[in-house]
């Protein structure tokens, strides 16, 4: 009956850390233990070093954003992609990745990037509804990237090595990266109007935005040749963003500063209340036997890992049309851990399904949070959105299958 | 009105404290993994219980954090329904919603006190500091308890409206 209750709850919009909150303290009152021993699992969110990462990285990602990143970034990579068949498609495909790997909830990068990316493929003729759709479901493509939140987030919880991760997530993305722009060649570029190269364009461009391109470039380094851990590259990134926007750009005063602290600390704090909280509540479930008892009944109904995979999914599909992506995270993935392991699926493959996954429910209604967001943004109706939208679900769709199915995309690197 | 407005006043206080506090741990969290890298590839040398503070000071900025989240309301939820976009919803469940999550954020602000007492308690003379940055657990929890409780009270004067 309480765990009733506590589902309504959460589904009629009372904050999720305290439904949580709710269900941990009920269980423990269930169960005759001292909810003190909450706290005590709530306290090692400072025993994990990578967690020093996420707040750090998230500094830097809303820095960059208030300091006028998006803007150089679109520019740049019109200069360079921009002449291409379908080229603003690329180029908005591209941008969108790049900041969303920093601004970590995607959203940001729809109310970022979308006045600016969504007029501008307009203005090139692209049809409108190809547009709305790409724009839209460009605010949750490149959450494999470094450094991605919920990569590093899925790599905490599940205690998977966060540089693996991370180098897994490059050629899925890449393989994303070439499926949109190839279908925008083929369908959205029709009628668009093509711009002749210009060195001089490409110059001017580069000069504004490369300390901006050098950052993914570093991280991406960094974690590969492993001269720093996760927490120091996330420090050196902060510092590299604050010194680029308030003394090589000079783009942030100290009352933006102020602003950018409370945006950054507002999102690590509703992330990290809930994942506190689900540390204890997941403590709970181990001791009440939850994961194993799914254990033996998923052995008994499924028996091969393909199968598994199929219905996980389908399972995932559903927590994304109605979680979001951080929340779901923290709940879904000690529960499925046990039985991707059962079941010999490695678990950078098994982060790579299931973040993959939740960037697709980014587009999913009830809950996809970007058809909201671009309905606001751009003001269309949601229905319209999600018909635009359509198509790039179908693909992202079969990307999933792909990447589900052919593990050597996630783990390539360690087959050798 | 009296009441309105000192709860909004309040509210106001406790976020610039909650944004200074949260301020503070970043620029911390800054300064020290700077130092703990130049020290440790320069001098091979890193501060004493500097790893220790850094990811204590996760918590100093997560908590207030999320007492600035539920000011904001901008705390993570499901909502499928999007009933938060329905005024007379929002009207209706803005006072038993604010003071249920109020209730649970004291009955953990209570959990988090036994437990800092506990820590106090066993903790050795040497990492005692720790214990006192711990007390951020504990007192972020009450903060977010009162500010449920005035946003309870402040949705009586949207309603008024």
């Amino acid at each position: 009956m309480t765990t009733l209750l506590l589902i309504v709850l959460a589904l009629v919009g009372m904050p999720l850390f305290i439904v949580m909150g709710a269900a941990a303290l009920t269980a423990t009152h269930q169960a005759q233990l001292d909810p003190a021993l909450l706290m005590v699992e709530f306290a090692r969110l400072a025993a994990s070093p990578n967690l020093v990462a996420i707040p750090l990285f998230v500094l830097a990602g809303a820095t960059l954003g208030q300091g006028g990143a998006p803007q150089r970034l679109v520019r740049f990579f019109n200069a360079l992609m921009g002449w291409m068949p379908a080229g603003i498609a690329w180029v908005a495909t591209v941008t969108c990745m790049v900041f969303t790997a920093f601004s970590g909830a995607s959203g940001v990068t729809i109310l970022a990037l979308g006045g600016l990316l969504y007029p501008m493929l307009q203005h090139e003729h692209y049809p409108e509804k190809f547009a709305l759709g790409l724009v839209t479901s460009g605010g949750s493509m490149g959450l494999l990237l470094p450094p991605s939140l919920a990569v590093l987030l899925y790599g905490v919880v599940a205690q998977v090595n966060i540089g693996d991760l991370f180098v897994a997530g490059l050629l899925p993305t890449l393989l994303l990266f070439v499926m949109v722009g190839g279908y925008a060649l083929l369908r959205g570029a029709r009628g668009a109007s093509r711009h002749p190269f210009q060195w001089r364009e490409l110059a001017a461009a580069a000069r504004a935005g490369w300390a901006d391109l050098l950052l993914p470039v570093g991280v991406i380094g960094g974690l590969a040749a492993g001269w720093l851990t996760v927490a120091e590259l996330a420090a050196c990134t902060a510092i590299y963003a604050l010194v680029l926007e308030t003394l090589i750009h000079r783009t942030l005063r100290v009352k933006a500063l102020v602003w950018v602290a409370y945006e950054a600390a507002t999102l690590v704090g509703s992330l990290f209340i809930i994942l506190g909280l689900s540390m204890g509540l997941t403590n709970l479930l181990i001791d009440a036997q939850v994961p194993m008892h799914l254990l033996d009944w998923v052995s008994t109904q499924i028996k091969s890992p393909l199968e598994f995979l199929m219905w996980m999914n389908i399972a995932l599909l559903a927590v994304g049309c109605m979680m979001d992506i951080f929340s779901a995270i923290v709940i879904v993935t000690p529960l499925l851990l046990p039985l991707a392991i059962h079941f010999g699926v490695n678990p950078v493959h098994l982060g790579i399904v299931i973040l993959a996954n939740l960037e697709i429910g980014y587009l999913t209604p009830p809950v996809g949070i970007n058809l909201f967001l671009a309905s606001q943004r751009f003001k269309q109706p949601v229905l319209t959105v999600f018909r635009a939208t359509f198509p790039f679900l179908v693909l992202m769709m079969v990307w999933l299958l792909l990447l589900t199915y052919l593990p050597v995309l996630s783990l390539w690197h360690q087959s050798g | 009105m009296g009441v309105l407005r000192a709860c909004r006043w309040l509210e106001q206080a406790l976020t610039r404290i909650e944004l200074g506090a949260a301020l503070f741990a970043f620029a911390a969290m800054l300064a020290l993994s700077a130092a703990d890298i130049i020290g440790r590839n320069l001098f091979h040398a890193t501060l004493p219980g500097g790893d220790l503070l850094l990811r204590q000071l996760v918590l100093w900025v997560a908590l207030p954090g999320a007492a600035l989240a539920v000011a904001a309301q901008r705390h993570l939820h499901l909502d499928p329904a999007n009933l938060a976009a329905r005024p007379r919803w929002q009207k209706w469940t803005a006072i038993p919603f604010n003071l249920a999550a109020a209730l649970v954020c004291t009955l953990l602000t209570h959990a988090a006190w036994a437990y800092w007492l506990d820590d106090w308690q066993y903790q050795s003379a040497d990492a005692i500091w720790l214990v006192w940055l711990g007390l951020i657990l504990p007192v972020a929890f009450g903060l977010l308890a009162i500010h449920f409780v005035l946003r309870a009270v402040l949705s009586v004067q949207v309603k008024a409206t």
